[in-house]
């Protein structure tokens, strides 16, 4: 039996900060219901081809709204880093923010967020070429990346 | 004067509240103890009292209420099948009221012996009637009464006609079951043992396009079943080649082992049900696990399995009515590192988180030393299940730390004594108890979250916790972890001398049929404390000296064993009397001082 690469976090962000998107993937792959239920299927699953093909929509779709998302939070996060420049911040403490019982300073997410934007951007890239070729012999190390940066994604946005 | 009369009071009330710390401080010692325990002694007695007649039996809470009056000396396996139709009644009608045992029962009574040797059923819900009775009829223990009584609203009616009512209504009750089921078949194999029943209600049988039975020695023959004016007669006849196919077959429970041994053989029917001893007809799934191994369920509940091997249990599952449920005893271990999972678990189960130590754990010792201490708990492991049937570890990163087999876990949770339901896909085809089909986080937590806030007792808890998208398969293990402590005698050597099986509830005992009397001396004791029953009944075995068991629960019965239990219970009540004394004399004295101050200020 193949293993395939885990998309949990990818329907899981989608659930929780896209849904109407999570929704266009399911009509379009109605055979795979299944798979777009948020949470992490308890064991393994068939290999089939479709649902591959799914797979590869649904890293799409997400990977679309991390970018989006962290296009709309990196300059939110700049003019707060800026705003603490200077005299306050000779006084004052950094600001942090607590991200599933961590605390994170905004710099560090402020980071993350560009950091995880342009990995984002990277697999979107190498997703659109086996995309345009319907190969998707060796796409499971970009599905399996994709689900990182989602299951990271997730922690930092709910942080907001 | 007012000084001397001032000293006087004060040292009165001084003497007053001295002698109320005594009194209550002595109250307190071995004495109350002792007579409390004396006491309680005497009530456990009263229940276990092996004479007389049950009266009220059984009533069914909630809503409905249904009483059972019996008026006979009951055989205790008379009582015992008595509980267990009642039991039987609930579940057979999937209604959601449960019958329970109220306090007293069953109250063992002194009537007199010459007592009408009747068996009164109060019955208010005239839907439950035939039920009821079919389940009586099952036990064969109805049977066993030459006449009933039923109370209806309008007072007794006490004839034989209504003896004969019974008899209709029992009849048509096994009719009924059997023509639900026929509904459903168009053709049938039944077990040679199963005969009985046919001849019993061929009309029922009628219904089937093709009967055929199948003999001890493999041979399968066609049953006809033959009008002879107003009755049927059934007939066997010659093996016809071709054999006839059928799609259902049919097996009694002394024969359930035949589908294990050749599974082949009853690989081309569609359907497959087991008759059990107490006549109910429940259905079977087979499966064949990745090592080729055989399992058979018979689904005893809806959604609710239990393995072929362990069918004695069912009627032990009867009882879960009767088991008060408490989330305390629930422990939730996650082994999976989805985001939503574990924010559904920290915000909706957090209170049931079995935290490991580190999370997730990174070794399977670490694993296990986290869970060896579970004892007393119910845990569920939560965890993707990989090809090799082993829960697979990851960090946080999505590497893989390690793999821990559900095998490995039975056999640890068997030697400990812990009791783990594994939750993951198909976790049952690995496992003795588990899920039977694959299964999302998302949806197991959501059962289990229901599961833990909704119920009163354990048959609520596993009926909400299973589902059609969920069916469930339970152990011998997990059934004796949830009814029982499981108790073991050991030697200097760590050798099992003999387990002890000790139900965790006075109404699972009762519903048990086991009296603590009956353990006592089967255990060679008299402790009137000890409820249980003991595997096997070895009892010269047991040491003199009760510190030397390991008990399952070891909190409870720690340092002094069985009698912990009984001086927990009376020792609870002995400080709540010595701590009401203490307030009531400290609140007097307080009293005292204000009104004094009072007075002084005044003058």
């Amino acid at each position: 039996m193949e293993k395939l690469p885990p998309v949990n976090e990818i329907v899981n962000f989608l659930a929780d900060f896209d849904p109407s998107q999570l929704e266009v993937i399911k009509r379009q792959y109605p055979e795979q219901a299944d798979l777009f239920l948020p949470g992490m299927k308890l064991g393994m699953e068939d290999a089939a081809r479709d649902e591959q093909a799914a797979r590869v929509t649904l890293l799409k779709f997400g990977l679309d709204v991390v970018t989006l998302a962290c296009a709309k939070r990196i300059p939110e996060l700049k003019k707060q880093l800026d705003s603490k420049k200077g005299f306050r911040s000779l006084f004052s403490s950094a600001k942090t923010t607590t991200v599933l019982g961590e605390k994170m300073d905004l710099r560090s997410v402020y980071e993350r967020l560009v950091s995880l934007q342009t990995e984002s951007e990277n697999v979107l890239i190498e997703l659109t070429i086996f995309l345009s070729f319907e190969n998707y012999g060796d796409v499971r190390p970009f599905i399996r990346q994709g689900n990182k940066i989602c299951a990271e994604m997730n922690k930092l946005m709910l942080a907001f | 004067m007012y000084n001397t009369r001032f000293n006087i009071s004060l040292n009165f009330l001084l003497t007053l509240c001295l002698t109320g710390f005594i009194f209550s401080s002595t109250q307190a010692q071995g004495g109350v103890i002792l007579k409390s325990i004396l006491k309680a002694a005497a009530n456990t007695s009263v229940k276990s009292a092996t004479t007389t007649s049950v009266k009220s039996v059984a009533r069914l809470s909630a809503e409905k209420s249904l009483t059972i009056s019996v008026t006979r000396t009951l055989a205790k396996a008379e009582a015992k099948a008595l509980l267990g139709s009642a039991a039987l009644l609930s579940a057979e009608e999937g209604s959601r009221f449960a019958i329970r045992l109220s306090e007293k029962l069953p109250a063992f009574c002194t009537e007199s012996p010459a007592a009408t040797h009747g068996l009164k059923i109060a019955i208010t819900e005239v839907d439950h009637r035939i039920v009821l009775c079919s389940n009586m009829l099952n036990h064969r223990w109805g049977e066993a009464f030459p006449e009933i009584r039923i109370l209806g609203k309008e007072g007794t009616i006490n004839n034989r006609l209504i003896r004969r009512q019974v008899d209709d209504i029992i009849a048509s009750a096994k009719d009924a079951e059997w023509r639900r089921f026929s509904t459903e078949e168009t053709s049938i194999v039944i077990d040679e043992h199963l005969l009985p029943a046919v001849e019993a209600n061929p009309k029922a049988f009628s219904k089937y396009k093709q009967i055929e039975v199948r003999f001890a020695h493999g041979g399968i023959q066609p049953v006809k079943i033959i009008r002879a004016g107003k009755k049927f007669k059934i007939q066997i006849g010659e093996p016809t080649p071709p054999p006839i196919i059928s799609t259902t077959t049919v097996i009694s429970e002394q024969n359930i082992g035949l589908i294990a041994a050749n599974p082949e053989a009853f690989s081309q029917y569609e359907s497959i049900k087991v008759v059990l001893n107490n006549g109910s007809v429940k259905p079977i799934r087979i499966v064949k696990s990745n090592e080729g191994e055989v399992k058979v369920w018979i689904e005893f509940f809806p959604n609710q399995f239990v393995s072929s091997l362990d069918i004695q249990t069912i009627s032990t599952i009867e009882i879960f009515n009767f088991l008060n449920f408490s989330g305390k005893k629930v422990k939730l271990g996650s082994l999976v590192t989805d985001s939503r999972a574990n924010r559904f678990i920290n915000r909706d189960l957090k209170n049931y988180q079995l935290k490991f130590k580190p999370q997730p754990p990174t070794n399977k010792d670490v694993f296990f030393k986290n869970i060896e201490n579970e004892r007393e708990s119910l845990v569920f492991l939560l965890g993707h299940i990989n090809e090799k049937g082993a829960f697979e570890i990851e960090d946080a990163a999505g590497n893989m730390l390690f793999e821990v087999s559900l095998t490995e876990i039975s056999r640890f949770s068997t030697e400990k004594g812990i009791t783990i339901f594994p939750i993951g896909c198909q976790s049952a085809h690995y496992a003795s108890a588990g899920l039977v089909l694959d299964v999302k986080t998302e949806i197991a937590l959501g059962r289990l979250h229901s599961a833990i806030s909704q119920s009163k007792n354990y048959y609520d808890f596993f009926s909400t916790l299973s589902s059609a998208e969920m069916p469930i398969v339970f152990s011998k293990d997990l059934i004796d972890g949830v009814v029982y402590l499981n108790a073991k005698v050991t030697n200097q050597q760590g050798e099992t001398i003999v387990s002890i099986l000790i139900p965790l509830s006075e109404n699972a005992s009762i519903a048990l049929g086991i009296t603590t009397a009956d353990l006592a001396n089967s255990t060679g004791g008299d402790d009137p404390a000890l409820m249980g029953t003991v595997l096997p009944n070895t009892s010269s075995a047991f040491p003199a000296n009760l510190y030397a068991m390991q008990f399952r629960h070891p909190s409870n019965f720690l340092s002094l064993g069985f009698y912990k239990y009984a001086y927990e219970k009376v020792l609870d009540k002995d400080l709540y009397l010595r701590y009401s004394y203490k307030l009531f004399y400290s609140v007097l004295a307080v009293l005292f001082l204000i009104r004094l101050y009072l007075k002084t200020r005044k003058q």
